[in-house]
Parts: structure tokens; sequence; C-alpha cells
């Protein structure tokens, strides 16, 4: 009798397990090669940030966390990091999705053009942006120069090396990347629950606060946690603008840390727990702000798409679209072309401008190297990633998978450690751990996968929010009618699914190919691409050259872009979501 | 379709335009003439190895120096139309080089034939035994006569060689725009303590960089002329700009931010397309010059290949290239130096004698990097450490390791000028 009460549950968990294996077993092995790419190279980074000593005389202790957070300087750091991120979210939400909802919910004139600039804003690289505007509003930049020449203005008005610098150049860009993360999700609503509220006597504004906002908050969260972390981990900016006026961030005392001689990786990963603290706390968080809610908003009612009529407004709302676009991207482009016809960038003088940089760029057959190597790169980069998010999202959103949290918390990790840190554990992991990515070791391949991964968290947050709004029933309806999962998959959601698809894809191939720190750690010159030569111009002393290198990059964004509006109009979608 | 073909239309005649276009780059120089047959009369060994060089077929470098840029790339395509051999350079700072040549080792898996970078970079490399011994090698410019040189190639170590000086022979950069000739300082002590040059200058931030641990070795502790308290008096008294590495720096000074750079290095290109800079040198004080040096990889997948192309670089033809195209100083007497006017027109302020020249040994690059990365104490300026204390404990450690290093290592290599 013992016997058999004890076998009883051994045969049932057994079997229980056996039935879970036999359902779930794609699923697992899918999180046995994530966790190997994601979480190893992580796991190797965080052990070593126990160890104290070289090779033989190597010891294990707390001896790094000790010495850095016993520091008030961290604590000091950390505040103005927080601080600085906070504020520079807080604005630039209130702009992106101000902007997000005119494009997609409203009658504003030319929005289709005004999300294309948006999109080309988006496309500009920040470092030769933030240089621009080193050049517009340093001591010396034009628009000192043109402002000194009012009457009553003596000596520089604006300085861009400031705690305000920092947060007006970064706030513009972080703007542009709110706008696009939460356009889908402005543009899949059903617009007849905002014309609920019109009905009911609300005003436009209370129906965006009331019924648009509550809506959208699984994307509006989730782009605004994202950029938090972003912010976190931003390092140009900081670094250009704030080191002249002493001002310091975390992600610049991890960067030397790492990039010094000899390096304090074990420092940098103590000091980079912080981000596993943050990211930890974001995702309960957010688990905690969503847990419950329901957000579907695509269903299988049909789906109304009438924007809001702004009246007299939407000139308003067209000419705060237009100045956004002007100070965020026409004034630095303009910089930017201008600095690549000169002779010296920013030296002003009778024969300061010239072609040749173009002529000689041109010329180089490096340049063409890598310019194939680009467009490989960001291909490969947004099938790879927008593949695996989205099986990752549909995992932890969709099914029933018991353990699917472990998903959402394996496409977030690789957010906890900043870019410097995450090059050098891919280093160790993949370089100098597995002999299997050996042969491809400086290719445009490894560079895909890096970057794939590096990508995960951005890729599975513009999925997830795709996941939520589709109603679950939509599934359900054709798996009662006999339908296998496969069929159901791919006939009802991935039709569903495709915008998010489309623009996880888009913004994967560029973010893949305008990436610095993790390429320059990794490429060859056999897989040299623009931003490696914009990296070697930049720092080489040729800034001219970094310059053309940074435009041919935004022409190539461009080109990408118009062929995805291409493709989507020939589908008789006129947007790219 | 018709905006798509408009735009089409744009783009190709852009670069139409771009490509019929024909003033030189920034700071290029007409090509170098092609150099003559270097190879002849030609020891019977050596030619073994440009017949191997020529089958290896290219040549890769790490790091950074001469080959940066476009007009690097001049020069490399200088090497090849000669040997048919091709150079790539994955450019990089000495860090992440050397960082990238030690992964690669780790792993197996070498890449590179050649390091080249500035101190402490080639010493390091050599010292964690990446190097292959090249004073053992038939490099024809081991053949030449010393009087040659201005530094000889071999007087730094068995694996790597001198190839180009990284400064001007001065101490200081300056806006003329932004500084009057009678307000131009003299000394390095006058810069830290005189008032009027307060908020004037631009220095390396020490929280983001060890250069100011390197700049303090070579005018400090070789030269004597900047003391630690000047350092100490510099960031705190006189309220510089900070900037994250020595070329932003040199941006700064040139575009007009700043007037006056503690600095040298980075100024190649402002100059050459007409910065408003000038170069000033204190009377009666000793100048300390810089170089950037290269080696052969153990591990090279091009051997031969690399062996031609330091002795080409090292040779009157290659170091032609390197000065006319490339505007650095030669090593070799017998070229003369490319710089710009602006850094090649130093002014001498004090007074009317030079001070003699030297560049750095090999010790002062192992001095000025355990300088840095053994005392914290520097990245505590410029608000979070006393003046005393500052002093004190960069003493005592200077001190320590001099103790541990056979006695107080001042002496520097004697630069020969034209």
């Amino acid at each position: 009798l013992t016997a058999l009460t004890i076998e009883v549950p051994r045969a049932s968990a057994l079997a229980a397990i056996t039935n879970h294996l036999r359902r779930w077993w794609f699923v697992w092995l899918f999180i046995g090669v994530l966790a190997a790419l994601v979480l190893y190279p992580l796991a190797v980074l965080f052990f070593a940030s126990f160890r104290t000593g070289e090779d033989a005389a190597a010891a294990f202790s707390l001896a790094n966390y000790q010495r850095v957070f016993s520091s008030p300087a961290t604590y000091q750091l950390i505040w103005t990091t927080i601080w600085l991120a906070a504020v520079r979210v807080a604005l630039a939400g209130v702009i992106g999705i101000f902007l997000a909802w005119v494009v997609a919910r409203t009658d504003t004139p030319w929005r289709q053009g005004i999300e294309v600039l948006m999109w080309v804003k988006f496309f500009a690289p920040p470092l030769p942006i933030v240089v621009a505007w080193i050049l517009l509003a340093g001591k010396t930049g034009l628009l000192n120069t043109l402002l000194s020449n009012l009457p009553g203005v003596e000596g520089p008005v604006l300085d861009v090396y400031s705690y305000g610098g920092i947060i007006f150049v970064s706030t513009l860009q972080l703007a542009a990347f709110i706008f696009l993360l939460t356009l889908p999700a402005f543009r899949s609503m059903d617009a007849s629950l905002e014309e609920a509220g019109r009905v009911s006597g609300a005003s436009s504004l209370k129906v965006l606060r009331v019924v648009t906002a509550p809506l959208l908050m699984p994307t509006i969260l989730g782009a605004a946690l994202y950029a938090f972390v972003f912010c976190l981990e931003s390092f140009e900016t900081e670094v250009m603008l704030g080191t002249p006026a002493q001002i310091y961030v975390l992600s610049t005392e991890i960067y030397v840390l790492s990039q010094q001689f000899p390096n304090d990786i074990a420092g940098a990963t103590a000091l980079s727990t912080f981000f596993v603290v943050v990211v930890g706390a974001i995702i309960a968080l957010q688990a905690r702000l969503l847990g419950g809610r329901n957000f579907t908003t695509v269903t299988g009612k049909g789906h109304a798409v009438r924007p809001v009529s702004l009246g007299g407004w939407r000139w308003v709302t067209f000419a705060i679209c237009l100045l956004y676009f002007f100070i965020s991207a026409v004034l630095p482009l303009s910089m930017l072309i201008l600095g690549s016809f000169m002779r010296g960038w920013g030296i002003w003088s009778a024969s300061a401008f010239t072609l040749a940089n173009w002529q000689v760029s041109l010329s180089d057959p490096r340049l063409i190297n890598a310019l194939t190597n680009t467009i490989l790169l960001g291909v490969l980069v947004g099938l790879i990633g927008t593949a695996v998010c989205a099986g990752a999202t549909y995992v932890w959103v969709r099914t029933a998978f018991s353990s699917r949290r472990l998903l959402e918390i394996i496409t977030w990790a690789p957010r906890i450690a900043p870019g410097p840190v995450l090059a050098i554990a891919f280093a160790w992991a993949f370089i100098g751990g597995v002999p299997i990515f050996h042969p491809i070791l400086g290719s445009v391949l490894m560079l895909a996968l890096v970057l794939s991964i590096n990508a995960l968290p951005l890729g599975s947050r513009i999925l997830s929010g795709g996941m939520h709004q589709i109603a679950f029933e939509l599934e359900e309806a054709a798996q009662v009618n006999g339908a296998p999962w496969w069929t159901t998959f791919r006939r009802v959601m991935l039709p569903l699914l495709a915008p998010a698809l489309v623009t996880s894809f888009v913004l994967l191939f560029l973010i893949a190919i305008r990436n610095l720190v993790l390429i320059v750690f990794f490429y060859k010159p056999e897989s040299r691409v623009l931003s490696a030569i914009l990296w070697e111009g930049w720092r080489g002393g040729n800034p001219e050259r970094a310059l053309v290198a940074g435009l041919i990059m935004m022409a190539i964004s461009m080109v990408a872009l118009l062929i995805a509006l291409q493709v989507r109009k020939r589908a008789g979608i006129p947007s790219l979501y | 379709m018709k905006r798509y073909a408009r735009l089409q239309m744009l783009l190709v005649t852009t670069l139409l335009i771009a490509s019929a276009a024909c003033s030189p780059p920034r700071g290029a120089a007409p090509a170098a003439q092609a150099p003559t047959n270097p190879a002849s009369p030609v020891d019977p060994e050596w030619q073994k190895v440009i017949d191997a060089a020529k089958q290896e077929g290219s040549v890769l470098v790490y790091g950074t120096g001469f080959l940066r840029g476009v007009e690097g790339t001049q020069v490399a395509q200088e090497f090849q139309k000669t040997y048919g051999v091709s150079v790539d350079n994955v450019e990089g700072a000495g860090s992440p080089s050397f960082q990238r040549i030690r992964e690669e080792a780790k792993a197996g898996v070498p890449t590179a034939d050649i390091f080249l970078g500035s101190p402490p970079w080639p010493a390091t490399v050599e010292q964690e035994g990446f190097f292959a011994p090249i004073k053992d090698k038939p490099l024809p410019i081991f053949k030449e006569p010393k009087t040659v040189w201005k530094v000889d190639p071999t007087s730094m170590s068995d694996s790597y060689i001198p190839q180009t000086f990284n400064y001007p022979l001065g101490h200081l950069v300056i806006n003329t725009r932004l500084l009057q000739p009678a307000d131009y300082p003299t000394s390095y002590h006058e810069l830290a303590t005189d008032p009027k040059y307060r908020g004037k200058l631009a220095w390396v931030d020490p929280k983001t960089t060890g250069d100011i641990a390197f700049k303090w070795t070579i005018w400090g502790y070789i030269a004597d002329a900047m003391t630690l308290d000047d350092v100490w008096q510099i960031y705190t008294n006189q309220k510089p700009t900070l900037y994250a590495d020595p070329p932003a720096l040199a941006d700064a000074v040139s575009r007009g931010d700043a007037a006056i750079g503690i600095a040298l290095s980075g100024f190649e290109g402002a100059a050459a397309a007409g910065a408003p800079i000038k170069v000033l040198r204190f009377a009666d004080t000793p100048v300390v010059n810089n170089v950037t040096a290269f080696g052969i990889l153990k591990a090279a997948r091009h051997p031969n290949a690399a062996m031609l192309f330091i002795n080409w670089a090292m040779s009157k033809e290659g170091q032609e290239a390197v000065t006319k195209i490339a505007h650095y100083q030669s090593m070799r007497k017998d070229v003369p130096d490319g710089l710009a006017e602006a850094l090649a027109k130093v002014e001498l302020v004090g007074g009317t004698k030079k001070g003699p020249a030297y560049v750095i040994a090999p010790t002062h690059a192992i001095f000025s990097a355990d300088l840095h990365n053994k005392n914290e104490i520097w990245r505590q300026l410029p608000t979070g450490v006393g003046e005393t204390e500052f002093v004190n404990t960069l003493n005592s450690y200077i001190a320590e390791w001099e103790a541990a290093n056979g006695g107080p290592q001042h002496e520097a290599i004697a630069v020969a000028e034209n």
C-alpha cells in the first residue's frame, strides 16, 4: 500500500511532465537556445564581477561590489542618471505620444508626410547629430553667433554643454523613438470607442485622456519604460555634452571602467547591477500595473479608423509637427550636410568648402563593400530579430505555457548591461568561450547574431504591444472550426500582426545599421559596415569622412523606408503601419 | 512613382557632382610619386621575403596611426602600387585594439599581422608577449646608417619600431582669434596661476581618460616644466573646459570653443583645413615628443607582407608618402616634415633659446600607465581632492615606483631637430 501511495503520484507527475514536454518541447528548445545566446554571456560577466585578482591569484568575494557601492560618488552618479532619464522620458513621452496621436487619430493635414519626416528624424545617426548641436549651440556656434547680433545681446546665449543641453538634444531624439513605438497602437485602436466617448459629450481632449490613453496603456507604458532604460544607458550625448560641464552619469563611468587599461570589468559589472535592479523593477512594475486588465482593441467586429476632427486646431497641430521637425531634424541635418562639404568641420574660412570629402569617400572601395555589408546586416538583424521576438512574445502573450514569464525575462536581459559591457560579455562568450562561433568570428553573420540579441528588448516590446491588442476569440474561432494551430497562426494572427512585424523589421534594420558600440568591437575588414567607417573617421581625426558615411547611412535608411512604404502601398495600406 | 524617380535623379546628380569635384580633401596633398624600387640591390634573404609577401598578398594592421582616414588609405595605396600587396587597417584606439588582439589570441583565431599605436600600447603588447622579435629580421632599413634617423628604429625595443612623431615640437596650441600675442603664456606655471587664463583653457577630463597622467609624465616628470601643484591648480582654480579625449579637445580649440589647448595631438587635419591655430614653445624648456610605433604580431597570418610593409613605411619612399600625404613629421633626416604650416611654424615664447628635444623612452610609457591606473586620485580632480593630498599621494607613489624600478627614470631619448 505504501508503495502504491508513493508510486501513484510519481506516475501522475511523470505523466504530467511527459505530457507537458510533448506539448511544449519546441518552446523549451527555443528557450534553451535563447538562454544560451542571451543568458550565458551575461552569466560569464556576472561571475567575473565577484572575481578579484588575476588568473592564478584570482579569488571570489564581494570586494568589487563593496568597492563600488561604498563610494558616495556612485550614489551621486545614480541620482544624476535617474533624474536626467526621468525628465527626458517625461518630456519626450509628451511630445512623442502627442505627435503619434496627431498622425494616427486626427485630421491634421499632411499626416503621412509628417510620419515620413519622423522616420527621417529617427534615422539620423545620433553621434553626428550631437556634434551638429555643438556647432549650432556651442560657445561659437551658429545660433549663438546669430543671436549675438541682436541688440542688447552680449556673449553666448545658448550653452549646449549643460543639463539643459543634454535634456534638449536627447529629448528631441527620444520623442521620435516614442512616436514610432506608440504609433502602431494608435493606428490599430478601434475608433468606435473614441466615438462613443464623443457621442457622450466628451471633448477631444477628454476622449484622449479618458478613452485613448488608457486603452493604449500597454504600448505607452512599454515605450516609456523602454525609453527610460534607453536613457539610463545612453552614452554619446552625455559624454559629449556633459563632460565639458563636468556632468557625469553611470554610463560614462561604466564606459571608462570597461575601456581603460587595465580595464576594470569587475567594477563595471558590479556597477551594472544597478541596471539589473532597475530592469527587474520595471518588469515587476509593468506586470503590476497591467495585470488583469484587458487591452484588446483588435476584435472580430471590424475596425473603424475615422480620424478625430480638430476643426481649425488642425492647423495648429500641423504647425507644431513642422516646428518639431525643423528644430530636431532640419537644423542639425543642415549642419551635417554643410559639414560634409567643409575642409574642416566647424572651421569657417574663405576656402572652407570642398566637394572632395565626397569624391574621396565615393572612390574608396571599402565604402562599396561597407554599403553591401550594411544592407546585408540590416536585413539579417531585421529578419532574425523579428522572427525570434515574434516567437517569444507569441508564447508569453498568447499561450498557456506555464513558464512563459521566463521568455519575457530573457528578452529583457540584454538591457541589463550597457553597450560596452555587453560587448565584452559577448566577446568573452562567443570569441573566448564557445568554439562553435569561431568559424563566423568577425563575419557579417556574427555581427547580425550579436545585434539580434541586442535587439531583443526593443523587438519584443513592439511585438508584445501588437500581440496584446488582438482578441483571443479570433484564434479560438478558427480553432473551434477545426483549423490547426499553424493555419490559425498563418491565416489569422500573421495578417493582424503584419503592421507590428513590419515595424519591428524596419526598426531593427535601422537600429542594426547605426549601432556603433557592438559593431566597433566585433567587425573585421571583411565585415566593415558604414557605422564602422563613421567610427574610424570620427576617431581617426577625419570627421568629414565620418559625416559622409553618416549621410550615406541615412540615405540607405530612407531607401529602406521608401521600399517599405511602396510594399505597403501595393498591399493597399497607405502607411508603414 | 514620379516622386521616387525625381528623388533618384536628385541622388544621382548629387553623386555625379561629388565625383566631379577636383579640390583635395582635408589635409590631403597630391599623391606621392611612385617610389623607386626599394628592393634593389637586393639581399637574397630579403628577396625571399618580398616573394613570400607577394604570395601572401595582403597585410592587416590593428590600431591607429599614419594609416587612419582618407590620407592613410592613400598611403597604403602607394605601398600597393609598388609591391602589389594590399593593406587594410582596422582603426581603433590602443585599448580596444589591444583587447581585440588579446581576445582573438585567447580564442586561437588571430587575425591581425601588425599592431600600430602610441604609448603605452606598443610596450603593453610587447609585455604581454604578442609581438614577434623584429631586430633579427633582414629588413634593409636596419642596414642604413644610424645618422639617417632622428630616432634610431632599434633604440626602443627588440620587437617594435618608432614610425612617426605625434606632436609638433611645442608645449601648447592656441586659437589666434581668441588670444592676443600679449597674452601668450610663457610657462605652464603661469598658465596655472595667472587669473587672466581662467575660463580660457581646454584640457582633458581626468574622469574619462588617462591622458592627463601621460601629459604630466612628459611635461612634468621628463621635462620638469609642470609640477603636480600646477596640475591641481589648473583643474581647480582655472576652471578649464574639459573634453573626453584629446581629439575632442583639438577640435574645440580649432573651432574656437576654447582659447588655449593644453595639448598638441589631433590638430593635423584642422591645421591643414586652415584653422586659426598656433603652436607655442616655452623658451629654455625641454620639449618631449611621443611616437607611434609598430611591430609584427607573433600570430601574423602574413608575416612576410608585414615585414615588407614595415620596411617600406620606414624607407625614404615610405616616409615621403607618410609625410606628404598624411602630414606627419618624418622619422628620417633625409625626408622633410609634412606638418601643415600652422603646426610647423612654432612660436618661441618667453625668451630666444630653445630647450632640448626628446622622445619618451619605453619606460615612460609604462610609468605613465602605472601612474594613472594605480592612482584613483587623478579621477578626483577637479574638486574632489585637496592640493596637498593630491601632490603627496602621487609623489609617494612615484618614489615607490622608482624604488621598484631601479631609481628615477627621467632620462628620455634625444631627438635631432631639423
